[in-house]
């Protein structure tokens, strides 16, 4: 149990990724927004995909780097959006995909830094280092007063 | 019977006019220049910028058609899959047209339009097919039965092929996009010095995720030094890994299922490697491999045209209420 504070987790595996995502999709609530942050091959889509199944989507989960977003749904609709291939964030205004950021749904973003200032301020961020070829440190933390478990 | 085609469900924004379905009359694909031709700022981003874009792009496929717009008998537009909001300036466009013009209105998915791309360029090449869609958001592994008839047998089940060549293009510190860029440095590579892991998954999906990373893995191992004098073998290793990769489930499909002809399509089928080693292993096995032109790889609005005709010859016209669907596939 770790309430209300940064969670660091060491993941030896792919596997084990998926399975952290998988327990801290029971923290998420409608209307939630996570920013994923790290380098490439550092695990984003991995921990989204382990979230995906905790939260009751089948199959389908996929890297959205090209297309920005893609949407699942189960009881929660899921926006998955990729800001890899962002340039400006004024590319982003144009589209209005901001707008998904405050609705009912669920929000994982990965590439977040890339659109900071336009992030919703409450939030989950997860921040992925690459520790070595298989370790990652994973820092979970909410930016509010939220107090959250996994 | 003219079709005026227009797609903008990605970074693109193109326009053609084709007759008959088959008969290209021209092909405009944007470009900075276009926007410079017609007196505009010329914006220093604009691709996918489709509001901006759509009039000239237009008017120019119109022109180097030799058409006026009250010529044209239908107008195709790509409805799905894509970007929402990318999706909607074409289809929003597309419907203006038709309305005002009062022509048909054909919707045609993007996926389909790759397919297209084949059939345009073997007028005689009929199903049934095995069909393999490689872009940056796809790969698909599908049976083309009919036309406008698909099963799905595979996909990427991470990263798509085209986005894990940008990726490791990113990664060799090269410019995007990372397909073409890769393609030209690996032509003094050798693409058997490192033994990069194939993804392995079961049946006909495929992954290129953890490719990806072990080219981070053995990036992360050499110096700058060592990193800049093995990029061209480092790049060339990577691409004939994933090309393998393609090829060895596409082959495996063709001889479980006895379909002997396989049609290549989409951004990754316009990498010669890819073609090369296609054909080369195709012609071990007694297969036949298709590719389209190569103009006709990269997202372009002449597929549309010529999907949409096939559309409406078959009376599937679209309504004006019709919306944009980002995640529609035609399995």
């Amino acid at each position: 149990m770790n309430t209300n504070k940064t969670k660091v987790i060491i993941s030896m595996s792919p596997e084990e990724t998926m399975k952290l995502g998988e327990d801290f999709a029971k923290a998420l609530k409608q209307g939630d927004v996570v920013a994923f942050y790290g380098e490439l091959g550092s695990g984003k889509t991995t921990m989204i995909k382990g979230i995906c199944s905790g939260l009751g989507i089948e199959g389908g989960v996929r890297s959205p780097s090209f297309v920005f977003l893609r949407i699942y749904k189960a009881e929660n609709t899921v926006y998955h959006f990729d800001f890899y291939r962002l340039k400006k964030k004024e590319e982003l205004l144009n589209t209005g995909y901001d707008e998904f950021f405050y609705n009912s749904g669920i929000v994982l973003l990965e590439w977040a830094d890339r659109i900071e200032d336009l992030l919703p301020e409450l939030r989950f961020d997860v921040v992925m280092k690459i520790l070595n070829e298989n370790e990652r440190e994973i820092r979970i933390s909410h930016t509010g007063q939220r107090v959250w478990s996994m | 019977m003219l079709i005026l085609g227009i797609e903008t469900s990605c970074d693109e924004t193109a326009a053609a006019v084709v007759k008959d379905g088959k008969e290209i009359l021209s092909n405009v694909i944007y470009s900075q220049d276009i926007h410079s031709e017609y007196g505009g700022v010329v914006p220093e981003l604009a691709s996918r910028d489709h509001v901006k874009n759509i009039i000239p792009v237009v008017r120019k496929s119109l022109r180097d058609a030799g058409v006026s717009l009250a010529e044209i008998d239908a107008v195709a537009v790509t409805q799905s899959p894509g970007l929402i909001g990318s999706l909607l300036i074409g289809l929003s466009f597309a419907k203006s047209l038709s309305f005002s013009l009062d022509i048909p209105l054909v919707a045609v998915n993007h996926l389909e339009g790759h397919i297209y791309a084949n059939f345009l360029t073997y007028p005689e090449l009929e199903p049934p097919l095995l069909g393999l869609i490689v872009s940056g958001g796809h790969t698909d592994l599908l049976i083309i039965e009919e036309r406008g008839k698909y099963l799905l047998l595979g996909s990427t089940l991470d990263d798509a092929c085209g986005e894990a060549f940008d990726k490791v293009a990113n990664l060799l510190g090269l410019s995007y996009p990372g397909g073409p860029e890769i393609e030209k440095i690996t032509r003094k590579g050798n693409p058997n010095a490192i033994p990069f892991p194939p993804g392995r998954v079961k049946g006909y999906d495929f992954s290129f995720s953890g490719l990806k990373t072990a080219v981070l893995y053995y990036l992360r191992k050499l110096t700058e030094e060592e990193k800049e004098k093995q990029k061209t073998d480092i790049a060339a290793s990577f691409q004939m890994t994933a090309v393998r990769m393609l090829v060895k489930k596409s082959l495996k499909a063709m001889s479980e299922l006895k379909i002997m002809r396989l049609a290549v399509s989409g951004g990754v089928a316009a990498n010669k490697r890819l073609r090369d080693e296609f054909s080369k292993q195709a012609k071990k096995k007694g297969f036949d491999v298709y590719f389209p032109d190569v103009i006709l790889c990269t997202d372009n609005a002449v597929m549309i045209a010529a999907c949409g005709y096939d559309h409406y010859k078959k009376g599937d016209i679209s309504s004006l209420t019709i919306k944009a669907e980002p995640t529609e596939t035609i399995y």
